[in-house]
């Protein structure tokens, strides 16, 4: 009796604990959901002058939009690259270029939300990237997997001007060893 | 009976409470901010020449977003000079002071309030402009800041803020025009001091935003300091543990009902 009384707390406490992680996570994809929304809006209903001068930007700025059409990707990028901005979607990679101007622009996500599909991106795949100042077209030149600290990647070169970043291996339960590294040139 | 009774009689207690409370939260929340500026401030729509302002949040349930301006004179009467329709704006650290950030603007023209924040607030106003308006700012200049302080007041730098990252949204439209004239004044010293006239707090006119380059020259130098972000994510690991937790416990039940 007494085992079964303890088995049915057990039992209760685990459905309990496994509805609260479950609703937490349905809580964060809604944020995110919403979050995305709000920027989906926002760009669409702002236009701004390309200024050739320094932009400031703050944590949590709507920076615009990136599209892969073949794999059907299209996510709003926030200034920041910390845990609480991925959450909610792609985050411009601060001290890298900021679209439209010139240099790398360096843009990470989840690999296993908005930036899954990238596992599929191929060479010479497209990319848009809108912003309230337009909008740019990049053609995938290389993909590649590096360690985390190999930085090196967001660096400025010719012929790299957009720099994808994400998690790899794509399908790995925990922190992921490695970084899945897709560049981009301009063409448009 | 007697329950209903103690319900509806402490329904009503609170609601007697709460109508006395009321006047002095509608005082706080309407964010009354006492400012002196030492030279002449654009707002979306004007101009307002130096001199003493009050700003404050219109009371307006449905859009805590209306800010209005009135001036001040040495009397301490306020004369209403405009609305301006504002859009949210938030800081990571709340303030514990009044907070005013400027936009750029070419030489010689006045400082643009850009946003406000209320001691305590996170979350302030920011002031959108025209298009028209921040074609004009200049191109690469700079302007300068001064520091002013006066006998009962503080006052601090004056930073200018960059063209902000969310520029041209809407451009706010000035909801009335003042009855009095607000003339623009030349400029007689150097924009950007600002005084508030609360008791307790200095106000910081300053520009807390990161500036980015373009595009940066770097050869991933400046990023030595750092690894490349953390994207993993926790999804799937919140899936699995919750999914099992659930499947685990709904077992165990079952099986403590069996034994």
């Amino acid at each position: 009796m007494r085992k079964q009384r303890w088995l049915l707390w057990l039992g209760s406490a685990l459905v309990m604990g496994g509805a609260v992680v479950l609703g937490w996570l349905w809580w964060d994809l809604h944020e995110a959901s919403k979050a995305q929304q709000r920027a989906h809006v926002w760009l669409s209903q702002t236009t701004v002058e390309p200024h050739p001068q320094a932009r400031a930007v703050r944590r949590g700025d709507v920076i615009g939009e990136l599209e892969i059409p073949r794999l059907d990707v299209s996510v709003a990028i926030f200034e920041g690259d910390d845990t609480g901005i991925l959450r909610l979607g792609a985050g411009h990679i601060p001290e890298t270029a900021l679209p439209p101007g010139s240099g790398n622009i360096g843009i990470a996500a989840h690999r296993d939300t908005y930036f899954r599909p990238l596992r599929l991106i191929r060479v010479n795949d497209l990319i848009e990237l809108k912003t309230p100042a337009g909008a740019s077209r990049y053609m995938v030149t290389e993909t590649k997997i590096v360690r985390p600290s190999e930085i090196g990647v967001l660096a400025t070169a010719p012929g790299r001007d957009l720099t994808l970043v994400t998690c790899y291996p794509f399908y790995y339960i925990g922190s992921a060893p490695k970084r899945f590294i897709v560049h981009a040139h301009k063409v448009g | 009976m007697k329950i209903k009774f103690n319900t509806l009689c402490l329904g009503v207690s609170l609601a007697l409470i709460g109508a006395m409370v009321t006047p002095t939260k509608a005082d706080e929340s309407n964010k009354e901010t006492k400012l002196e500026f030492s030279a002449p401030v654009e707002v979306p729509g004007r101009v307002l020449a130096a001199g003493k302002y009050v700003f404050k949040i219109a009371d307006n349930q449905s859009d805590r977003n209306i800010v209005e301006i009135f001036s001040e004179d040495a009397d301490g009467n306020q004369k209403f000079v405009t609305t301006i329709l504002a859009i949210s704006d938030y800081r990571e650290e709340t303030p514990d002071k009044t907070i005013i950030t400027f936009e750029e603007r070419p030489s010689g023209s006045p400082e643009a309030i850009h946003s406000w924040f209320y001691p305590g607030d996170n979350t302030g106003w920011e002031f959108v402009y025209p298009k028209s308006e921040r074609s004009q700012v200049g191109s690469s200049e700079t302007m300068n800041s001064n520091k002013t302080a006066s006998s009962d007041t503080t006052s601090a730098d004056a930073a200018p803020a960059l063209s902000p990252a969310r520029p041209t949204v809407n451009p706010a439209p000035t909801l009335a025009a003042p009855a009095e004239p607000v003339q623009s004044e030349p400029l007689s010293e150097p924009v950007g001091s600002v005084t508030t006239t609360e008791d307790d707090v200095a106000l910081i006119a300053q520009n807390d935003r990161v500036e980015l380059l373009p595009a940066p020259a770097n050869d991933g130098g400046v990023f030595a300091d750092r690894t490349l972000p953390q994207t993993a994510g926790r999804l799937g690991l919140e899936l699995v543990a919750g999914l099992a937790m659930l499947c685990g416990g709904v077992a165990v039940v079952f099986v403590a009902r069996q034994v």
